[in-house]
């Protein structure tokens, strides 16, 4: 658990530092704050042969600078939830906790950019640390894994902007709308290179001991294979401060092989976002 | 919607396909397979899996309840004769019962009506008190599920420092939490000791195992109880932790097993779920002294074995023949 740790601690400082590289560039910055639902579902062939599903909530912190020819994003993102399996009324649980870091960075491809419409591509570095527990799977209950992926995405942003103020009215309900810049994205991105650190053969392991010093993690193995597909749907609302808000629907897929047997996640999430431009 | 739709089915295209079904013979097969791929005992309990599987395959059938399924798949893992392999379905639990292989040593109403009728101290695990007339400290952990505190055994060992002896009782301790062995063992070393290896499954070839990782206690910096005997008692009912706890004891020269063998136990079990929502587990490594000998899996035994005698409860032969050793030092 301390290996763990320190990875999760490294990579944070990691991408504190890139922030200030990050920053040295034309465009907005945001501060972004979010908070989202979904339901997730995993898979560890490893212990199990079915799938765990349940809902999942996410909260995500970040730091974003937009222009019309680059674009970056370093964020990190703390998910949880339940994930039951209740095959032939055998009910088991699992709960699940996620921590994400990821860093992209976009340049506009002018081919494909004109008028409203803008078209970005570039890379995406991502980690995700997952912790498991299953009480039903004893002394195999806990479930750690690691999965480093570096992804080509592609961003298309079409900007839909409300030119004229106008009234709405439903039922008793009424609203004036001002005028304001909207923005639809569409981003998806695929694993270039993924590496994954996954238990060993027999899952559990019995390591050098030293009083209660335990060696965790010691028959844990780096692999380099697997897949991953990200993609996400935005609606940005920019509002009249500069700030934004931003909904959000988020796609996430990997397969991580390990060297023995795999494990498979899904995440559908619809994600809130409040944008504070501070620059 | 739209979106959502469109990639829930990527879940199917790019995962292998799902994998839950109540076929029994998918289910049997299953477990047989994964038995086959990381049990850690067939040579020493000379077990031809292979067999097994053709015998207990034969008594699966399409329709067959899943009382029957079970019963037969429990079978199966009852003849690795091993109370760390078990099935678990949500109407019952297969257990080999290792202990009822030997008599039964243990009833602790005598200790408290013959050797600690002057009251016993229940100091957080443990219960425990002085012998009388012998200037002996009785200690009894009954399972290592229960925290051997440091404060606790603080209390005790401070309390007894001054006796020529003390008997540690694991008899019917079922085993626990791994952590409490070294925590306890180190009261009573002056030095960092290596007590045992241990070496777990890493490929499908039924030996093929990874390296041997030692397995070390070293001393405390509290209260240690150190120059004197210490005895612990064992017998069927020492499984698991305690089996693992007997086998470092023969590494420390000032301890005595005395008793019955343990039930074994001496592979750190593992678990997993079936195809129809059961879950199981078996032992994935093995334990060896410190000559590389692997034995504790069937028990680990005594120096002095001595068996409880059923006709005359007004004493324990097996605590009386402690007491004797002791006294004998």
């Amino acid at each position: 658990m301390r290996k763990v740790i320190s990875f999760i601690f490294l990579q944070v400082v990691l991408s504190l530092s890139l922030s200030s590289f990050l920053f040295g560039q034309q465009g907005s910055s945001f501060i972004e704050f979010s908070s989202g639902v979904g339901t997730t579902t995993f898979r560890d062939l490893a212990t199990s042969p079915l799938f765990y599903n349940g809902a999942s909530y996410t909260f995500t912190g970040g730091l974003m600078r937009v222009g019309s020819k680059t674009e970056s994003h370093l964020g990190c993102s703390y998910s949880f939830g339940l994930n039951t399996n209740n095959f032939n009324n055998t009910y088991k649980s699992a709960t699940f906790y996620s921590l994400d870091i990821n860093y992209y960075r976009l340049y506009r491809v002018n081919r494909f950019t004109s008028g409203r419409w803008n078209t970005k591509v570039g890379a995406n570095i991502l980690n995700t640390t997952n912790i498991r527990e299953n009480e039903a799977f004893m002394n195999n209950s806990l479930g750690v894994e690691n999965i480093l992926n570096i992804m080509a995405i592609s961003k298309v942003t079409l900007s839909v902007p409300r030119v004229k103020g106008r009234v709405v009215k439903i039922l008793f309900f009424r609203k004036n709308l001002k005028p304001a810049q909207r923005e639809l994205s569409f981003s998806l991105a695929l694993g270039a290179l993924n590496l994954n650190y996954r238990p060993g053969y027999a899952y559990n392991y019995l390591p050098q001991i030293t009083g209660s010093e335990i060696k965790n993690f010691s028959d844990y193995q780096l692999s380099v294979n697997g897949f991953r597909i990200q993609s996400k749907a935005d609606y940005t609302h920019h509002l009249f401060n500069g700030n934004a808000l931003k909904l959000s629907y988020l796609f996430d897929i990997y397969n991580a092989p390990g060297k023995y047997e795999p494990f498979h996640f899904v995440r559908h999430s619809l994600q809130l976002s409040f944008l504070f431009n501070y620059r | 919607m739209v979106l959502a739709s469109v990639f829930t089915s990527c879940k199917d295209l790019l995962f292998e396909k799902e994998l839950a079904s109540t076929d029994p013979f998918v289910n049997f097969d299953y477990l047989w397979k994964e038995v086959d791929s990381k049990y850690a005992y067939f040579e020493l309990k000379n077990v031809d899996w292979d067999n097994l599987r053709e015998i207990y395959r034969k008594k699966i059938y399409s329709r067959m309840s899943e009382d029957s399924l079970f019963n037969v798949m429990g079978s199966m893992l009852n003849e690795l004769r091993d109370d760390h392999t078990n099935l678990v379905a949500p109407f019952n639990v297969s257990r080999y019962n290792a202990y009822l292989k030997g008599r039964d040593n243990f009833e602790y109403r005598i200790i408290k009506e013959v050797y600690l009728k002057a009251g016993e101290y229940t100091t957080e695990s443990f219960r425990h008190g002085p012998l009388p007339g012998a200037n002996i400290g009785y200690i009894r952990y009954s399972s290592f599920m229960n925290n051997a505190g440091e404060g606790a055994l603080d209390f005790i060992l401070d309390k007894y420092k001054n006796t020529k002896g003390l008997i540690l009782d694991l008899r019917e301790n079922g085993g626990g939490n791994f952590s409490n062995i070294p925590r306890i063992l180190s009261r009573f070393i002056t030095a960092k000791t290596l007590v045992m290896y241990n070496r777990t499954r890493n490929g499908k070839g039924r030996n093929d195992f990874g390296p041997f990782e030692p397995f070390y206690i070293s001393p405390s910096s509290r209260i240690k109880y150190i120059g004197k005997p210490l005895v612990v008692l064992i017998d069927r009912g020492s499984y698991s932790a305690t089996t693992f706890f007997a086998l470092a004891s023969k590494a420390i020269p000032n301890i005595t097993l005395i008793g019955d063998k343990t039930g074994g136990g001496g592979g750190l079990p593992n678990g997993g779920q079936l195809p129809n929502g059961w879950t199981y587990r078996f032992s994935i490594s093995q334990s060896y002294d410190l000559n590389k000998i692997n034995y504790s899996e069937d028990g680990v035994n005594p120096e002095i074995f001595c068996e409880l005698n059923w006709w005359d409860l007004r004493k324990d032969d097996i605590l009386e023949r402690a007491i004797l050793f002791i006294n004998s030092r």
